[in-house]
């Protein structure tokens, strides 16, 4: 029964529109218009990361680089995004072993651009490359588990 | 260059992959706590449900609604919102300072609208069960058919993960 519910609740949000900036086989002129996944338009941002069990210490070490460039920026949007921006550690293990890292943005940056490689190139130039290639290669199979766009419905305490 | 590497990497990690991902999910632990269904109405009748507690830094539950019970289902959080504040316990009047609750936009599989709680932090030690909280502010005969309503507003159960704090970005 449990497995079954598991199930089900997973299925739903492998072919949930959650995903929907994905379209498929978009005409190039129409990818170029695609919404870019790591731009929250509404409240709030949650994304599950699947990290090799081998592979989280250069994970963080990235991590702690975004941070840096964060809070480095000229841009004040930058600052303003790393305000609302943590980074959790599931206590439950992802597929084949993965560590599961969870980036709460709440509230998010209006218009800003959460992509970790666009902020460490930003950051670091060549060397945020470098990074950048460090971060992807920690990944695991998959690498994204879930990448939810959020509108708050209510604040429980307000 | 990078930026382009980003949103391909995207495109395939959290598009193309997705059914993938969503396989691996389904065969983990990462939410083997949760996918519980909440509790029945009669079992809520009678007995509380068991104590749902984050122990960690965070919690994080994915609900998935029905897509024409999403006003029912709303409208159980204002109960809740209202349990919360007008609780004698002061843990309660805690809870709901750091408890959020939002919408995807983009319906889920089936057209099914997905809820998100995002608790942080939580209350250490304290129950984060839905119906337990209704049941200590409503009287049975307005617990039983809100409990019924909240149970089947979902599309399937719900799913819990516990989240340690690795980073604030901002401190």
């Amino acid at each position: 029964m449990f497995r079954i519910a598991l199930g089900c609740v997973v299925g739903m949000l492998s072919a949930a529109p959650v995903f929907a900036q994905a379209a498929p086989a978009a005409a190039p002129a129409q990818q170029a218009a695609a919404p870019n996944p790591f731009v929250f338009p509404g409240d709030g941002g949650v994304i599950l990361n699947f990290v090799k069990a081998d592979k989280t210490a250069d994970f963080e070490m990235v991590l702690g680089k975004v941070k840096e460039a964060l809070a480095k920026s000229e841009k004040p949007e930058r600052k303003q995004q790393a305000t609302g921006w943590k980074v959790f550690k599931a206590s439950e293990p992802g597929p084949s072993g993965a560590v599961i890292y969870v980036f709460v943005m709440e509230p998010v940056v209006k218009g800003g651009d959460y992509s970790v490689g666009q902020i460490l190139v930003e950051g670091f130039g060549a060397e945020g490359q470098t990074l950048y290639k460090t971060y992807s290669e920690s990944f695991g199979t998959p690498a994204i588990g879930a990448l939810l766009h959020l509108t708050q419905v209510v604040d429980l305490g307000k | 260059m990078v930026r382009n590497a980003v949103l391909v990497a995207c495109d395939r990690l959290a598009w193309v992959i997705l059914g993938l991902i969503v396989g691996a999910l389904s065969a983990t632990t990462v939410f083997s706590q949760a996918a519980q269904p909440p509790a029945a109405p009669a079992q809520q009748a009678v007995a509380a449900a068991p104590a749902r507690v984050f122990t960690a830094d965070a919690g994080l539950v994915l609900n998935f609604i029905k897509a024409d019970k999403t006003k029912d289902f709303e409208a159980v959080i204002a109960k809740l919102k209202d349990a919360l504040a007008e609780s004698a316990k002061p843990e309660r009047q805690e809870q709901a300072k750091t408890w959020r609750v939002f919408k995807s936009p983009d319906p889920a599989v089936g057209g099914a609208a997905l809820y998100v709680y995002v608790i942080d932090p939580p209350v250490k030690g304290a129950d984060y069960t839905v119906t337990n909280i209704l049941a200590e502010a409503l009287s049975p005969d307005e617990l039983t058919p809100l409990t019924k309503q909240y149970v089947d507003s979902y599309a399937s159960g719900q799913n819990f993960v516990n989240l340690t704090l690795v980073a604030d970005l901002g401190k």
